[in-house]
């Protein structure tokens, strides 16, 4: 670390060195150096242990324990058959706790929790081959609590005096927090992906989403068009063909009304009966609705508005609407996808079959069963107008059940 | 009333679909009606007449608009084709070559202006 200074420093740090290490060689005959774990070592009493008194220890333990104990790398040298542990200060991070009585220990009964993991490197060390790897996942428990940690460390073969190998060292760096950094960086980089992922998910939603109203909104406006364009078409009048496209539009808005509430446009039949009734319900026996639950796809849904809008306008003016007593039955049934619907009239004054067909007529009897591919007809019977609706139910198999709730009509 | 003035109407709307037949039919045309590509073909085959298609791209069944487009150019290759949609744009490589698109709603009269355009061309 220090190389990276300034040279009047570095030329400081090698004097001070230089200093030091004579005063110390000059003090225990060792010279191991100034170090904290070289003053250990001095104040150990090695007598009794298998390495005995260190002015007898071999010349190459010493030159290794001062090449150990002088580098700023951590490392430490496992020497003898016992493996007897000695480490500079750099290494005293990595023994935690253990570090109060680490010199002088054997190597096995220092690491018993990781020994069965770097035995063979040991092993391979001590046969005169080196090892290198780098970031070596280990459980260790070096504070009290087993923890998760990451070593990128070499075992290389220590030589005797005599060229045979009798210890290794082992130069090691932690990179736990490194490893745990990386990992970290990795997972916030795997959120962040998956952040964006569902961000441009909700773009695309909101892109279909835009898509589809458009698309309805297109929709809607080529059916208003249509409406406007053919009561003008069958209208004697302006003024009947501004009450006709008024009527028929408000109908169909009704109907709409209906529609976007769900989301996959449908509607109860009932609902759209009643809904477009609404206008005429002037006293509450005026209409008998009779009829399964039925949900119609939203074309259907448009269609019948229009039929009974058309059959409800044509009775005010002239049916059974247009007087106090007047009825109107209305029936419905369903039979796998065939459907029936019929209007019948009662109380009204006496029929009087039109002379002229106008576009009402024509709406349903010939527009509104192409929403069915069926047919449709108006009776002109005396006692009250019947109208007879029978077609097809469209039934969108990709939707589950209806999620609608029916409208309530008291 | 020519035979080159025979057309037919694809849309499953009915009541879009009788609106512009009512139009085509004020302009002079004889005017053939289907709710869907497979009854438009069918027509097709049946009247040889028929001098150019006007159909809608949405529509219900396994072949829409462009695909009946397509499959008319390739069959009856003289027949012209006007194609709408609301759905949509149509991009020109999605249809073939000198098909006209009209967006939805579309003005009823330029529909007929161009009909006649197309059918004067040939």
């Amino acid at each position: 670390m220090s190389v990276l200074r300034e040279p009047h420093q570095i030329g400081d740090v090698i004097g001070s060195m230089t200093e030091q290490t004579t005063s110390f060689a000059r003090s225990d005959g060792l010279a191991l150096g100034n170090s904290r774990t070289a003053r250990i070592i001095l104040e150990t009493e090695w007598s009794g242990t298998a390495l005995g008194d260190p002015r007898d220890w071999p010349n190459a333990l010493l030159v290794t324990l001062r090449l150990v104990l002088n580098t700023t790398q951590p490392i430490c040298l496992w020497w003898g058959p016992d493996l007897v542990n000695f480490h500079n200060d750099a290494y005293e991070p990595m023994l935690g706790n253990r570090k109060s009585d680490a010199i002088g220990r054997r190597a096995r009964d220092l690491w018993p929790d990781v020994w069965d993991e770097v035995s063979p490197l040991v092993e391979k060390a001590l046969s005169g081959e080196a090892t290198t790897l780098y970031e070596l996942p280990l459980m260790v428990t070096r504070n009290g609590y087993r923890e998760t940690t990451n070593w990128t460390f070499s075992y290389s073969p220590v030589f005797d005096d005599d060229g045979h190998v009798a210890g290794m060292v082992n130069i090691v760096m932690e990179v736990t927090e490194t490893v745990t950094t990386r990992q970290k960086l990795s997972e916030a980089y795997a959120a962040a992906q998956e952040h964006i992922r569902v961000q441009q998910e909700l773009v695309e939603q909101r892109e279909a989403l835009q898509a589809e109203l458009s698309h309805r909104m297109k929709n809607t406006v080529a059916m208003t068009q249509a409406v406007v364009s053919q009561s003008l078409r069958h209208a004697k009048s302006i003024e009947e063909a501004v009450d006709a496209i008024n009527g028929r539009l408000v109908a169909l808005t009704h109907a709409q009304d209906l529609l976007v509430k769900d989301s996959a446009q449908r509607a109860w039949f009932r609902d759209v009966v009643e809904r477009t009734l609404e206008p005429h319900r002037d006293h509450g026996h005026r209409f008998h609705l009779q009829g399964p639950d039925v949900v119609l796809e939203g074309p259907q849904a448009l269609g019948l508005t229009l039929a009974v809008h058309e059959l409800a306008t044509n009775s005010a003016k002239y049916g059974a609407l247009s007087v106090e007593g007047g009825t109107v039955s209305i029936d419905w049934s369903l039979d796998g996808h065939k459907l029936s619907f019929a209007w019948k009239e009662n109380g009204g004054p006496p029929v009087v079959p039109p002379s002229t067909t106008g576009f009402g007529s024509r709406l349903k009897d010939r527009i509104v069963p192409g929403y069915f591919k069926g047919s449709g007809k108006t009776v002109f019977e005396p006692d009250g107008v019947r109208y007879l609706l029978t077609g097809q139910l469209v039934v969108d198999e990709t939707q589950s059940a209806p999620s609608l709730q029916a409208e309530g009509f008291p | 009333m020519t035979e080159q003035r025979s057309v037919l109407v694809v849309e499953d709307e009915p009541l879009l679909r009788m609106d512009i037949v009512d139009f085509l039919e004020d302009a002079g045309y004889i005017v053939w009606q289907a709710e869907n590509s497979v009854d438009a073909i069918d027509l097709l085959v049946r009247h040889g007449e028929i001098r150019l298609v006007m159909t809608d791209v949405d529509m219900p069944g396994g072949m829409d608009g462009i695909k009946l487009a397509a499959y008319v150019r390739d069959r009856w290759p003289p027949l012209k084709i006007i194609v709408v949609s609301g759905y949509r744009s149509v991009a020109t490589e999605e249809v073939p070559a000198e098909t006209r698109f009209f967006s939805k709603p579309y003005d009823p009269k330029r529909i007929v202006k161009t009909v006649g355009t197309l059918l004067d061309e040939s």
